[in-house]
């Protein structure tokens, strides 16, 4: 008889409950199956004379191949597969065949479960004899994991740590003094954390994560995130400048939002590594709602921080006449502002002129590159011609203005109204370009004066910047009658003091801003009665609500839904009809299209009508000229890439182009005609590159650090003074109310990008630009050392989330010496000294009904240390502390709460808070006090949970992407609760610290100890046969028993 | 979908005001409903005793002569009865011998399986009407009524049963604000009022009340507003009892949702019922009568 390939052992017995019956009627299956093995019943085969035997007869039979059929894979394979080795068999697996029960009922499961696993055992035949990779990979940089890398580096082998924030160190830092001993752990933990940065074994990959493990035990390959700093640590030194130079202060996780940290910071002065890091979060919506890109975000910071130069420069990179546009703008950014959904959106645009006002005459002159001879000439010296005049000058091309009127503004002078735009503002601002030396020519007119093919022969390009200042006709009947004028025609007279006074009834024919500049001129110069008729109704209306509301308050009447049908009068306007409108479907610019109602005629009676539905250039010498075309609206067609007109070098830009728009709409067009000119001239195409920047816009803002506070309003001049009275009737703010109005803002981008960090930094470390990297690593064994965290407060509703109700670890943060308050304790709310608080024990614990149903374990004593602190710290404070019961198994903690409790002070209270809610300026608590067995009221200063524990939500979803097994509650399950608690459910995973459960610190660090020991033996093995290779998962998974 | 209105026996006598209001509030929102034609007893608080199953009997009954009147809902008015029918429904549906049972028992509606929808008015105006719908009825909006928004217990426990968060209910605070009113922040929304104390103990009842009614008007409240017929009378009436006890006790009025909706609504205070009340809401029926007034007047 051959010698069978495989043998099978039936283990029996009576504690696994394995009748005789049951394993023979296997035995009989798996011989009639498998002809060529060998099918045994052995009696307690895990006992020395079970397994004996089994040893004795694989060896006598000379089997390469041994299958046990037993319960408790998982604890039994290490045993077997030793000894079984030792005795010259290649290959043993352990599987359970009964993992409900033996009897008749289960014989054919048990079959299956076996015949399985005989499958899984023949391609197992030739074993790899590799070692394992001499590597550990440590998952997380707490107490756990910096204990386990430094036990496995001193062994001799090499360690990998990662850990997801920019220092190790886990909560055990962010902790005050820890129990029983009372020690700082800054200090007893900071000799650790520097052995592990400075450990020959040991590579440190802080600010990093795991993105996925592939492989087996003994050989894993890992790649790991190294997620952008925007700091260059190789070359940071850890100076700290970029973080003082870092005007943007967002919510500090390190001490749990009970201080604010700056966008470039680092948690904590000890940090490991001793690195800074940029907290970015996308763009900002006020800034990408910018037309000239303006950054919004960067200048409210340095607002909120009172540094008005900063802001200055940052505004003026894009916005050249920041006072200007700080008092016409229509802000599109604050439409975009997230501060919003909170209350109101911040004043960007106040700021902006507030910053422009303070800085008035202490403007700092920006410096042009050297010039290189080639000249650009722009024809027209509005808010588009002089921003690309000005942004040429810069780039050292020599630049000359050719301007039809004797002085530079275009509309900012002719159009919009003094009383909202001071004429003083406009001429300081825009003396920039010539005082840079862009040469300003006056008078001079583009077709009688200069020419286009003129200025093409002299100049090597030119931008044509004519605005838009001709009224659109209204295209009805008397509209030749004395009387009736267009606005800006109306406007640009009033502007040159033509226009002394207007009398009787005015009627402004629009719903723009210009309709409103027409009629608050006319207000002022005296006119007894002014309308604005508009065709549509309020919320289609173009022109800014303040404008609407400032009417108003002056006097204007609006009257909606009416369009004219003729002018009536002889030979000098009298009235207008109209005819009522209703309002039908969207039209193509997604405003609801007025549908005149038949019969509805009816009058109102004017002196003067203005026509103020829109604008076209007046540019009558284009108009013979075929290379010019025109598009329907009157506004030139250009290539709407380049803005090049049909002319090769000739480019156009603002209102010519765009038809009326904005000032800050000019402004982006002569930014962005500016790059185009210079990127002809320069020999590249202008088409290329153009489409803007994909931006990340942040879509919900982090509320967590948000300040309190109403937007700001400016001072105004009384509504009745302003007739007759054309200087500016907003008086702004003043510096008080800017940095208030600044602090509203809620960075919702984290980092501003104003770029001052990286002048700050000597050893120029900042790379805004940074991106994630990825880097491989190989490893034998993976320690997971995820931790844990807190259960939020906001999951107990009967609590009030309240300033003043925190949990544990804020109060820590609160206590501890380095902390924000330097140790002392201030309530969150106001700063005040707290005098009585309650601690809350079981805050989510033992609470299977709505929370966790698990205890946290080191609560009862942390607390117990919590209350001591808090009474070292106040002065006569009194602490009542609520407990379900004090748990003390540990060496010296029961002593540590009886020294709390009779020598401290501390007022334990036997029972469960039931509700906690504001009562003025204290909170009210309300609970049981079950050993006088009444209800209690207690009304405290502060109120501080101590919340369940629960494992951190990066390892959970860790875990999940590694398929370790895990508990309802996240927690990582060990391959056996009681005799393998190190091991995770897939071989070569281990775990050490809380990811496993809740524990308190000599507990990890005694599990991490104990991790790294099973790490080191499993890497030290001697080389065998059965050592590494493929686990087939699914002959353990049968491990009920 | 058409409602069977179950009013229950209090709606019938001491909460009579409730249901009147609450009549006019849901023909002025159209809710398409009738009174159910005949009805027992809700089963009321004899329906947690689990192993009587005798005591489910007159709750399923209700249900199923809803579903036999062709109607594909119930709505109530009282919290108890609210309660009670969903908790039988439940208690049903979540056994089987039990459900056998019970369903065996009223074999002449024939077979049940459970499950057939029971809301409360609240939750009709909300989820099915809308809040904004509600808005837009409030011709007269309670502007500037600073109402404390009182639930109580049944309506909103134990979790599986009530209509909203148990700890943190927002339901009659939205609806309130929908009426135009400004519902005041009001911690004890949720604080037992003293529930059937007010039989056997009434001075017991009177200190849980005078709690509730003294944080109201802590936190600035100038009424109290519920959809409870006990909570109503323990609060309400039970004030003779509290003035008793402390008497420079100012009195607090207290009206339920239906009445703040109606008046909202336009309808007339005198027919809401106001009478009964020992607190009369005269605030807000002044500043109503003079907003009225206020727009009358430019006319």
């Amino acid at each position: 008889m051959t010698a069978p390939s495989t043998c099978v052992f039936i283990c029996r017995c009576d504690a696994a409950g394995v009748d005789a019956q049951s394993a023979a009627a296997l035995a009989e299956d798996v011989s009639a199956a498998f002809p060529d093995a060998a099918a045994h019943v052995v009696e307690s085969g895990c006992s020395p004379r079970g397994i004996g035997g089994i040893v004795e007869s694989a060896r006598s039979l000379g089997c390469a191949r041994v299958l046990v059929a037993s319960c408790a894979p998982g604890l039994h394979m290490t045993a077997f597969r030793g000894m079984l080795a030792n005795a010259g068999t290649a290959e043993c697996l352990v599987v359970n065949p009964f993992p409900d029960g033996a009897g008749p009922a289960q014989r054919k499961k048990a079959f299956e479960a076996v015949r399985d696993a005989m499958g899984k055992l023949a391609p197992c035949a030739e074993p790899r004899r590799e070692k394992p990779v001499p590597r550990a990979l440590v998952v997380g940089g707490g107490v756990a994991g910096i204990q386990a890398s430094l036990d496995i580096a001193n062994a001799g082998y090499k360690v990998t740590l990662v850990e997801k924030e920019s220092s190790i160190g886990g909560h055990m830092l962010q902790l005050s003094e820890v129990f029983p001993t009372l020690d700082c752990p800054q200090c007893i933990m900071t000799p650790k954390m520097v052995e592990v940065a400075q450990h020959d074994n040991i590579d440190l990959r802080a600010c990093s994560e795991v993105e996925f493990i592939e492989g087996e035990a003994g050989k894993f390959r890992a790649v790991i995130r190294r997620k952008a700093a925007f700091i260059d640590w190789a070359k940071c030194t850890g100076c700290g400048e970029c973080s003082a130079a870092c005007p943007v202060e967002i919510y500090s996780d390190w001490d749990r939002g009970t201080a604010r940290k700056k966008a470039t910071s680092r948690p904590f002065a000890q940090a490991v590594p001793n690195k800074f890091r940029i907290t970015k979060n996308g763009v900002s919506p006020c800034r990408a709602a910018c037309p000239a890109a303006c950054n919004a975000h960067g200048y409210v910071a340095f607002a909120s921080q009172g540094k008005w130069a900063e802001a200055y420069s940052l505004i003026t990179e894009r916005i050249p006449f920041p006072g200007i546009v700080g008092r016409v703008c229509p802000h599109p950014c604050e439409d975009a502002c997230h501060r919003r959904g909170v209350d109101q959106a911040v004043s960007i645009c106040v700021l902006k002129r507030f910053v422009a006002d303070r800085m008035r005459g202490r403007e700092p002159l920006p410096v042009p590159a050297p010039d290189h001879g080639k000249k650009v000439a722009v024809v027209g010296a509005g808010p588009a011609g002089l921003t690309a005049a000005l942004k040429l000058k810069l780039k050292g091309y020599k630049v000359c203005v050719f301007e039809a009127s004797d002085r530079p503004g275009g509309m900012l002078v002719w159009g919009i109204p003094s009383y909202r735009l001071p004429r003083d503002v406009v001429r300081d601002e825009l003396a920039l370009p010539a005082k840079l030396g862009v040469e300003m020519h006056f008078n001079r007119r583009l077709g009688p004066d200069i020419s286009v093919d003129g200025l093409r022969r002299e100049f090597d390009a030119v931008v044509l910047a004519l605005g838009a200042g001709k009224s659109w006709k209204l295209g009805i009947e008397g509209e030749n009658l004395g009387g009736v004028t267009g606005a800006v025609e109306f406007l640009a007279r009033v502007n040159r003091g033509e226009v002394a006074s207007v009398r009787g009834r005015v009627l402004v024919i629009g719903g723009g801003n210009t309709a409103f500049d027409a009629a608050r001129s006319a207000i002022r110069l005296g006119a007894e009665n002014v309308t604005i008729a508009y065709r549509r109704s309020i919320e289609e209306m173009p022109a800014n609500p303040g404008e609407v509301e400032g009417a108003g308050a002056e006097g204007v009447k609006i009257v909606f839904l009416a369009t004219p049908l003729r002018i009536l009068g002889d030979g000098k306007a009298g009235a207008v009809e109209f005819l009522r409108n209703e309002l039908g479907p969207p039209d193509k610019t997604g405003r609801r299209r007025p549908v005149a109602v038949q019969g509805s005629e009816f009058r109102i009676e004017a002196d003067l009508v203005v026509s103020a539905i829109g604008q076209a250039p007046d540019a009558p010498f284009l108009d013979n000229d075929a290379r010019f075309a025109f598009r329907k609206t009157g506004a030139l067609d250009v290539d709407m890439v380049t803005l090049q007109t049909g002319v090769k070098g000739v480019f156009a830009a603002g209102d010519v182009v765009s038809g009326p728009d904005t000032v800050v709409g000019a402004i982006a067009s002569g930014m962005y005609v500016a790059e185009s000119v210079d990127l002809f001239l320069t020999g590249a195409d202008p088409s290329f590159g153009r489409e803007p920047p994909a931006l990340n816009v942040v879509e919900k803002p982090d509320l967590r650090a948000a300040r309190a506070g109403e937007r700001a309003k400016a001072a105004e001049k009384a509504p009745g003074a302003r007739r007759g009275d054309f200087t500016e009737f907003d008086l702004g703010i003043t510096e008080e109310q800017a940095i208030a109005e600044a602090r509203r803002c809620l960075n919702c981008a984290g980092c501003c990008e104003c770029m001052n960090c990286v002048k700050a930094c000597e050893p120029k470390a900042v790379d805004h630009a940074m991106q994630d990297r990825f880097e491989e690593v190989e490893a034998g064994a993976v320690v997971l050392a995820t931790g844990y965290d807190l259960y939020p407060v906001a999951k107990i509703e009967e609590y009030a989330p309240d300033p003043d109700v925190i949990d544990g670890l804020q109060f820590e943060r609160l206590l501890c010496p380095s902390g924000p308050t330097d140790g002392r304790v201030l309530r969150p709310s106001d700063g005040k000294e707290p005098k009585d608080v309650v601690l809350v024990a079981c805050a989510g614990s033992r609470d299977p009904e709505h929370h966790k149903p698990y205890c946290s374990r080191v609560c009862c004593l942390y607390s117990t240390k919590l209350a001591m602190l808090y009474r070292h710290a106040v002065h006569g404070g009194k602490v009542h502390y609520f407990y379900i019961d004090v748990r003390t198994d540990g060496k010296m903690y029961e002593e540590f709460y009886q020294r709390a409790q009779q020598e401290e002070g501390v007022n334990y209270v036997k029972g469960k808070v039931s509700k906690i809610y504001r009562v003025g300026d204290r909170l009210r608590v309300l609970g049981a006090d079950l050993l006088a067995g009444k209800s209690v009221s207690v009304d405290a200063d502060m109120v501080v949970l101590a919340m369940a524990m629960v494992p951190n939500q990066a390892g959970i979803d860790l875990g999940r992407k590694l398929g370790i097994a895990m508990n309802e509650h996240g927690f990582m399950t060990e391959q056996h609760g009681l005799l393998m608690p190190l091991e995770s459910s897939r071989p070569g995973f281990f775990f050490a610290g809380t990811c496993q459960g809740p524990k308190d610190i000599p507990e990890c660090v005694a599990h991490a100890s104990g991790t790294a020991g099973r790490v080191l033996s499993f890497f030290g093995r001697k080389s065998r046969p059965a050592e590494v290779k493929k686990e087939p998962a699914s002959a353990v998974a049968g491990q009920g028993s | 979908m058409k409602y069977g209105y179950y009013p229950g026996c209090t709606l019938k006598k001491n909460a009579a005001s409730f249901e009147k209001s609450a009549l006019h509030v849901m023909k002025a929102a159209g809710i398409e409903f009738r009174e159910m034609k005949v009805w027992n007893c809700c089963g009321t608080s004899f329906g947690l005793t689990k192993d009587m199953l005798i005591h489910q009997i007159a709750p399923v009954r209700n249900i199923l002569r809803a579903r036999q009147e062709g109607f594909d809902a119930i709505v109530t008015l009282c919290s108890i009865c609210y309660n009670t029918l969903k908790r039988a429904d439940s208690f049903i549906s979540s056994d089987s011998m039990v459900k056998r049972r019970i369903t065996g028992f009223l074999d002449e509606y024939g077979p049940y399986e459970g499950g057939f929808p029971v809301f409360h008015l609240l939750e009709v105006l909300e989820d099915r009407i809308g809040l904004g719908a509600v808005s837009k009825l409030a011709i007269r909006p309670l502007s500037g009524l600073r109402a404390a928004a009182y639930y109580g217990c049944m309506l909103v426990r134990p979790a599986e049963l009530g209509f909203d968060s148990m700890e943190r209910p927002g339901r009659l605070r939205r609806f309130l604000k929908a009426l135009g009113a400004e519902p005041v922040d009001f911690p004890l929304s949720t604080e037992c009022c003293g529930a059937y104390h007010a039989v056997g103990e009434p001075a017991t009842a009177a200190e849980f009340s005078r709690k509730i009614i003294d944080d109201a008007r802590l936190r600035g409240a100038e009424i109290i507003v519920t959809g409870c017929p006990l909570c109503h009378h323990n609060l309400d009436r039970g004030q003779a009892e509290i003035i008793r006890a402390w008497p420079g006790f100012n009195p607090m009025p207290v009206m339920y949702f239906t009445q703040a909706a109606a008046l909202a609504f336009g309808e007339p205070a005198a027919g809401l019922g106001f009478e009964s009340n020992f607190a009369p809401p005269q605030v807000l029926l002044d500043r109503l009568a003079g907003a009225a007034a206020g727009r009358e007047a430019p006319r």
